[in-house]
């Protein structure tokens, strides 16, 4: 499980091997300035490595702040995996989808995260959810 | 009117009604039920709109009717009555207590078989069925409870009606807050002492359901189309042999036929305080004028003027959306007076968003004008904008002339909004939803529904552009 500001995520059955970087932790380089929560690196069960970089809200999200630091946590993914061995990128904000207005939502859908020069729609998930709810990984 | 005050309130609870499990709800002047389809909403709505027609069958007043001249009564009441008369002026005379003696004869009197019987017809006649036992829920011991509990400030414990209904029969029972009851003004006979005192004990059990009430079902764009048709069926049916089959109509429905054929003439009347909101709804949803004009022997017809034309158009060839919204701007002004209750079934009903948002502007100015409104959505836009009505009212006073429309704010002792929510064990249990100032709404189930959608859509832009 990781958790921040409240929110929790279980990670079972989410793909592994992985790695987690908690941007928040005392070591981490990115510790000012924008950035996100956590990044996971893990193997695809078909082989590459998924990246999620996550940002956890205990209440509802702001689309552009959110926006905004997935897309700092995804410069960072990119110095941190071999952008060559990604084949699967996945931002979320995690959040309490009932504190999440419909404008919100509205806005989200106008925001997108850069990775390797493509554009990616951010995906969403509730505090206390399976990442594997969202990111599925599925064998070859 | 002025609004309820907060000290004084009206709860009902329901267990084992329909699908309903359980249910507690406050009546707050603007009530709004939520949830999804088959857990209860319109049948609440419709109990409450029997309780209120039971209060107009006047229990207390109909058994005291009976039984004026019981020597209990009279003498007590005569003496008050004498005493009064001989100490008080007709200027102090006013706000006098009932004597405690002339009061407990009075409750004696009260013949609870007389409601479960009113009770038991009204509750058959409004949702068209033969038998109460239709009511029950399938999976309870056979038994639905209703209890109406009004609180006041003036006694410590709520006056009740509690209400079983079974298979066979209905018991009602009561228990009256045991405090002093006051009238007016001395009244000027021994009958109207009497028939004043058991109005007033009606008002203190019925509480905020102690007024008339009109219901408007759903689909009342297919009645409004139809009702001619239906009054003349109806016509035919009665005047065939009795058959023990189901009613035609249930009451609800039946009543609002009834109403429709009642519409006089003409604009509203003077003491109609919500002509102003049913003038704004006209202006503001139906951008254009109704108008409903009685054909002599006949029923009568609806009209609608689209803003800007000379032309009339009869109903039936107007957008449905100005069908399922001209029965509101009928009633509030020709129908609803100030204390009453209107009860609206989805009123969102082919209506868009944006005249949704509107729509609930004006029951709330409704509600100003002293009507008490409840309504059934599965509409977040009517939840939305009933958030922003209830947001409005946290602006500080010096503030508010900044806002449009911020006069039309209700505090969120005014507002209740009730989810009624499925559960597995076969029925849906009823729960308050406190407006969340974070999704600006009040959550009834509709971000799960928007989460998954908004998901859906970001795993599918993501597919589409890896191509």
């Amino acid at each position: 499980m990781i958790e921040s500001h409240g929110c929790s995520v279980y990670l079972q059955d989410a793909p592994s091997p992985r790695l987690i970087v908690d941007l928040d932790h005392a070591a981490s380089p990115a510790r000012r300035g924008k950035k996100c929560d956590f990044i996971l690196v893990a193997a695809k069960a078909s082989g590459g490595l998924w990246v999620v970089p996550l940002e956890l809200k205990s209440t509802g999200i702001n689309a552009n702040t959110v926006a905004a630091q997935l897309r700092a946590g995804a410069r960072l993914a990119e110095s941190i995996a071999d952008p060559a061995l990604v084949n699967e990128f996945a931002p979320v904000a995690v959040h309490r989808a009932e504190n999440t207005s419909r404008r919100q939502y509205n806005e989200l859908a106008k925001q997108s995260v850069r990775f390797r020069r493509r554009d990616f729609a951010i995906g969403t998930m509730e505090c206390g959810d399976l990442l594997a709810s969202v990111i599925e990984d599925v064998p070859p | 009117m002025a609004r309820d005050a907060p000290a004084s309130h009206t709860r009902l609870r329901a267990t084992d009604f329909g699908p309903i499990i359980e249910a507690d709800i406050e009546l707050r002047p603007f009530t709004v039920f939520i949830g999804p389809s088959n857990t209860g909403k319109s049948l609440l709505s419709a109990l409450i709109y029997t309780l209120h027609q039971c209060y107009l069958l006047a229990p207390w007043s109909s058994a005291i009717d009976g039984g004026a001249d019981r020597e209990g009564i009279r003498d007590a009441t005569l003496q008050w009555l004498d005493e009064s008369a001989e100490t008080a002026s007709a200027k102090d005379a006013r706000s006098l207590t009932v004597p405690s003696e002339a009061l407990a004869n009075i409750r004696r009197s009260f013949d609870a078989s007389q409601v479960s019987r009113g009770f038991l017809s009204e509750l058959l006649r409004c949702f068209g069925h033969t038998t109460g036992g239709k009511l029950v829920r399938n999976s309870s011991a056979g038994v639905a409870r209703i209890a109406l509990n009004c609180y006041s400030s003036a006694a410590d414990r709520p006056s009740r009606l509690l209400v079983e209904v079974d298979q066979g029969a209905v018991r009602a029972e009561v228990e009256e807050a045991d405090a002093p009851l006051q009238i007016d003004q001395r009244p000027p006979s021994y009958r109207v002492a009497i028939l004043e005192i058991a109005r007033r004990l009606e008002q203190r059990v019925f509480g905020t359901l102690a007024n008339r009430v009109h219901y408007l079902p759903a689909d009342r764009t297919g009645m409004m189309h139809s009702h001619r048709l239906l009054v003349r069926s109806l016509i035919r049916r009665a005047s065939r042999p009795a058959s023990t089959a189901e009613p035609a109509l249930p009451g609800v429905v039946g009543d609002f036929l009834d109403a429709l054929l009642d519409l006089p003439d003409g604009g509203g009347g003077a003491f109609h305080s919500a002509e102003k909101v049913a003038a704004r709804l006209e202006e503001a949803v139906l951008r254009g004028e109704l108008a409903a004009r009685g054909v002599e022997g006949g029923y009568p017809e609806f009209s609608y003027r689209p803003g800007g034309w000379t032309q009339e158009l009869p109903l039936m060839n107007a957008s449905s959306m100005v069908s399922e919204v001209a029965p509101i701007i009928l009633f509030l002004r020709h129908v609803v007076c100030p204390g009453e209750t209107l009860i609206v079934e989805e009123p969102e009903a082919h209506v868009h968003p944006a005249m949704q948002v509107e729509l609930v502007r004006q029951l709330a100015a409704a509600v100003h004008a002293g009507l008490r409104v409840i309504v059934t959505t599965h509409s977040e836009w009517i939840l939305e904008s009933l958030a922003n009505v209830v947001r409005m009212s946290a602006i500080p006073e010096g503030k508010r002339q900044v806002f449009k429309g911020a006069e039309l704010a209700l505090g969120p002792e005014e507002v209740g909004a009730w989810l009624f929510k499925p559960r597995e064990d076969q029925g849906s249990v009823v729960e308050e939803i406190p407006l969340n100032v974070h999704a600006g709404t009040f959550p009834a189930g509709f971000a799960e529904v928007t989460d998954a959608l908004y998901n859906d859509w970001a795993r599918i832009s993501n597919l589409v552009d890896s191509n």
